[in-house]
């Protein structure tokens, strides 16, 4: 009995880190969630895709860059020297850091006789990140001038959409 | 394995206090009887964090509005939980103890969670257990746990990157 005794004796000092009915162990997890701050565009005070200043003859096409460059005009349409070409621009804010993507539409514009040129637009890029909470993009496009245009200063305005990605 | 380990060393011991005893108590003669050891080791719990509980981004509500992330991972909610429909999830934890012993969880009834300006309220805690808060180690000792809760955001909730703690909890029974 003795023997069997100190056995057991052994046996209850080795057990390690027991855990009894009610014991416990704990842990910290961690809850997160993130409000976005809504996005916003801006036109830049001024600025406009100005296509410059043409003569029509049989009709052709004038394209400015989004960098503000006038292209060689097509077919019988003539860009004046001395022109004042450029690209319009827009500010974006919102989310430091996320990605947002920018759809530019096509417009059209108009005379005070309401003769009418279309135009398509073409942005400096598809999709943008606001680093620092803002970035900026700018907005070329192509005029399409019918032969024997209208003589007169037109304008008119088309619509730009950013949106989180 | 963990059972073995401790038992062979018990034994080892063992069978060296009766040689040193028996040859104590009979010099010269041979006397030998086999005694029975028995040993439960029982393993301290374990919990590993493994993800967060995430509620993800939503646009700045106009209005109040919920963000209820299930421990199945379902989402639901009055807020906008579609504009970013990603990066939504429960928290996940493994805990380790027993196989097939029963412990309960304890997590908080309400927490707040920060931008450093400006808080929300996290509360009713769920998780993939049974009754009461009630769950069972598996025949390897472990469970996967899933912690998931609802987010209240206030109208025009300040927008920023939201976090907090909360403490979990695994008594024994």
């Amino acid at each position: 009995m003795k023997k069997i005794a100190l056995v057991a004796a052994l046996a209850a000092f080795s057990v390690p880190a027991a855990a009894a009915p009610g014991d416990t162990d704990q842990t910290t997890g961690t809850a997160t969630a993130t409000i976005v701050a809504p996005i916003s565009i801006t036109h830049t005070p001024d600025a406009a895709l100005a296509f410059g200043t043409l003569t029509a003859g049989n009709g052709g096409t004038i394209a400015i860059s989004s960098a503000g460059v006038a292209g060689t005009p097509t077919g019988e349409v003539k860009l004046l020297a001395g022109s004042t070409v450029s690209a319009d621009s827009f500010s974006v804010a919102g989310d430091p850091g996320r990605s947002y993507s920018i759809v530019v539409g096509n417009g059209q514009v108009t005379n005070a006789a309401s003769n009418t040129m279309n135009f398509t637009t073409s942005a400096s890029k598809t999709s943008g990140t606001l680093t620092g909470g803002a970035d900026t993009f700018s907005v070329g496009g192509t005029l399409t001038v019918s032969p024997s245009q209208a003589t007169g200063s037109y304008s008119g305005s088309y619509t730009a959409t950013v949106t989180y990605n | 394995m963990r059972f073995n380990r401790p038992f062979t060393l018990l034994a080892g011991l063992a069978w060296a206090a009766l040689a040193a005893d028996a040859a104590q108590a009979a010099p010269g003669d041979t006397f030998q009887i086999n005694g029975n050891a028995r040993v439960q080791v029982v393993g301290p719990t374990q919990i590993a964090s493994l993800s967060e509980l995430r509620f993800g981004a939503m646009m700045q509500p106009v209005a109040d509005g919920t963000v209820i992330v299930a421990p199945d991972g379902s989402v639901s909610g009055t807020a906008d939980v579609s504009t970013f429909p990603g990066n939504r999830g429960p928290a996940h934890f493994l805990v380790r103890g027993d196989r097939r012993r029963f412990f309960l969880t304890r997590v908080p009834t309400t927490i707040s969670i920060s931008n450093g300006t400006s808080s929300m309220v996290v509360d009713t805690f769920t998780g993939n257990f049974a009754n009461g808060r009630m769950a069972r180690f598996d025949n390897n000792g472990d469970f996967d746990l899933y912690i998931g809760a609802t987010l209240y955001a206030t109208a025009n909730q300040e927008p920023g990157n939201y976090s907090g703690t909360f403490e979990l909890s695994i008594v024994y029974q």
